[in-house]
């Protein structure tokens, strides 16, 4: 039995160190500098490989995913018809869209109209718009950090039901203008943050290293092969081994740049944020204005696991058709990202989220939402977000309630990057 | 399949492997990087020499654009940095996307009076994964 253990983490062990070595074609490569990456990249996978399976002999666990973070996409959670219902501590430093486009349930089916718009911007977006300066530009963006503590939200909500189809509730069958603010007091994450300079020396030690040895390789290989530059796609068997061999010498400097960049990411994103934010759900004479005071408090537990946590005040102003109903609310949100693989930026995402609200005139309301976010691509900033809410009780029904809904979330600041103009 | 990292792209306008200057005549590499995100990392390093320069050590860091000079003698850090290395040299910039999105970069074999000879590599690179990094290598002998 023994044997059998030992032969078969033997065969284990192989064959994670050929998956890894020739999962790297590097023949594909046409240039040298890409090539030579290419080979440096097989040989640190090698090692890797070997590593880790020392590593899964003791049954260490290995979790090097990172956080997805605390920038929300989604509207507002007072928006009625909002795929969150947590709000948490920022938004994109550019511009976000949020539409939720309808509830999945039997009685939208043939409504195609979105239910809510909402769009968030930073004040540094509008600074930066206003100066008519590029918002990447490091110096400005580096300048202007306190800008980035401020975000404005508009957008409307669109009535769940027509007139004709509810009597029930006026509330739902007004037009609602959404507007919000929210103020970063604590905002660890930001890049630009002094008290990130440690994570950033890291880096810059560990590329250093890095680079010089990429360097390194390259002189010795040279020196062993001095056409290499030209001949790098037609290597000997010999040759090929001798390249290798080369590139293992440096191999530990590659495998600590991967380790102290994810370290470094990790030291970042799992820091706390934590905001207070204001926003008014507003309609006409006959609808509810809403009005909500939250404090926001970011906190990434595990580099896959954020934790949001909300609590503040809450006021219905019924004008005239109604009592005003003031109270509280709180809510928490457990935010896992379900993919492992860390090569995924744009990850699929499960949170579990809790909500209570305690107001004057109306018995409490509680509500418990599932949801899924799938993104559409890795480059996109897009995202379709999949929500399943549980209600104790709608906003003037005294039922418990169940819905579906789905929605879609655009982040400029993902794709800025790609649309900025090249070297001039 | 990204070109490096998680989620990088390498987009090529100019790429040489290696350069030739010629010390005896003045010339010498003129190095731009051009960056977009809030905090660059970077190094500059040869075989011989590590680091020659990082991006906090430049005036005015964080800013959009670092440029610097490679040239066979004269140091002044960070601004021209000397190779005092015969035959075969071989130095990268390697780049981090911790705190920034995209990096352009353009190496120039210049002549004395500062005139560009050639562009020897023009290169960007984008990541949205704050993990990516990436070295671009040039290999460099002074004749």
């Amino acid at each position: 039995m023994g044997i059998s253990r030992r032969v078969l983490a033997s065969v284990f062990v192989l064959v994670a160190l050929v998956t890894s070595c020739c999962a790297q074609d590097c023949t594909k490569e046409a240039q040298y500098g890409p090539w030579l990456n290419c080979r440096m990249l097989a040989r640190k996978n090698v090692a890797g490989a070997a590593a880790q399976a020392q590593l899964n002999k003791t049954n260490e666990p290995i979790k090097k995913n990172a956080t997805n973070g605390a920038r929300q996409q989604d509207s507002p959670a007072v928006s009625g018809n909002s795929n969150s219902l947590v709000d948490q501590s920022s938004a994109s430093d550019l511009v976000n869209l949020a539409l939720n486009l309808a509830k999945l349930t039997p009685t939208t089916s043939n409504n195609n109209n979105p239910t809510s718009v909402t769009v968030t911007t930073s004040a540094y977006a509008l600074y930066a718009a206003a100066n008519y300066h590029d918002p990447l530009d490091p110096d400005f963006y580096s300048r202007n950090r306190n800008w980035r503590r401020f975000f404005v939200t508009l957008g409307q909500d669109v009535p769940k039901m027509t007139a004709s189809t509810s009597t029930a509730d006026p509330h739902a069958n007004r037009y609602g203008t959404v507007i919000g603010f929210k103020t970063l007091i604590l905002n660890s994450r930001d890049i630009s943050d002094p008290k990130n300079a440690g994570a950033f020396s890291n880096v810059l030690d560990a590329l250093s290293h890095f680079s010089s040895a990429q360097d390194k390789v390259s002189v010795d290989i040279h020196t062993a092969i001095p056409d290499i530059d030209t001949k790098f796609a037609k290597l000997s068997a010999q040759e090929s081994q001798t390249v290798d061999q080369i590139i293992d010498k440096y191999v530990t400097a590659f495998t600590n740049m991967d380790q102290v960049a994810t370290d470094a990411y990790n030291q970042i994103k799992n820091k706390r944020q934590w905001a207070l934010s204001y926003t008014a759900d507003l309609r006409d004479g006959l609808g509810y204005n809403q009005h909500s005071i939250q404090s926001v408090l970011d906190w990434g537990v595990t580099p896959r696991l954020n934790w949001t946590t909300n609590f503040g005040a809450e006021i219905y102003d019924a004008k005239k058709f109604g009592p005003i109903r003031n109270g509280g609310s709180a809510s928490t949100d457990f935010q896992y990202r379900i993919t492992e693989n860390p090569k995924q930026t744009q990850p699929i995402a499960f949170s579990l989220s809790g909500y209570g609200e305690w107001l004057t005139n109306v018995a409490p309301t509680y509500k418990v939402q599932g949801k899924l976010t799938i993104p559409l691509g890795q480059k996109t900033g897009v995202s379709l977000p999949i929500s399943v809410t549980y209600a104790s009780r709608t906003d003037l029904i005294q039922e418990s309630h169940t819905e579906a809904k789905f929605g879609f979330t655009f982040d400029a600041a993902k794709i800025a990057a790609a649309l900025l103009p090249g070297v001039q | 399949m990204p070109d490096f990292g998680n989620d990088g792209t390498r987009t090529v306008t100019v790429y040489n492997p290696s350069v030739n200057p010629n010390s005896a005549a003045g010339e010498y590499l003129g190095y731009t990087l051009t960056v977009a995100g809030g905090n660059p990392a970077f190094v500059y390093t040869c075989a011989d020499r590590d680091p020659i320069s990082r991006s906090d050590q430049f005036p005015g860091h964080p800013k959009a654009t670092y440029t610097w000079k490679l040239q066979k003698a004269g140091e002044v850090l960070p601004l021209i940095v000397g190779s005092d290395r015969n035959g075969y040299d071989a130095c990268s910039v390697g780049m981090s996307f911790l705190g920034a999105v995209r990096y352009d970069l353009t190496i120039n074999l210049c002549n004395n009076d500062g005139s560009v000879k050639k562009v020897i590599q023009q290169i960007s690179y984008t990541s949205n994964d704050s993990r990516d990094y990436y070295a671009e290598l040039l290999g460099v002998t002074w004749a």
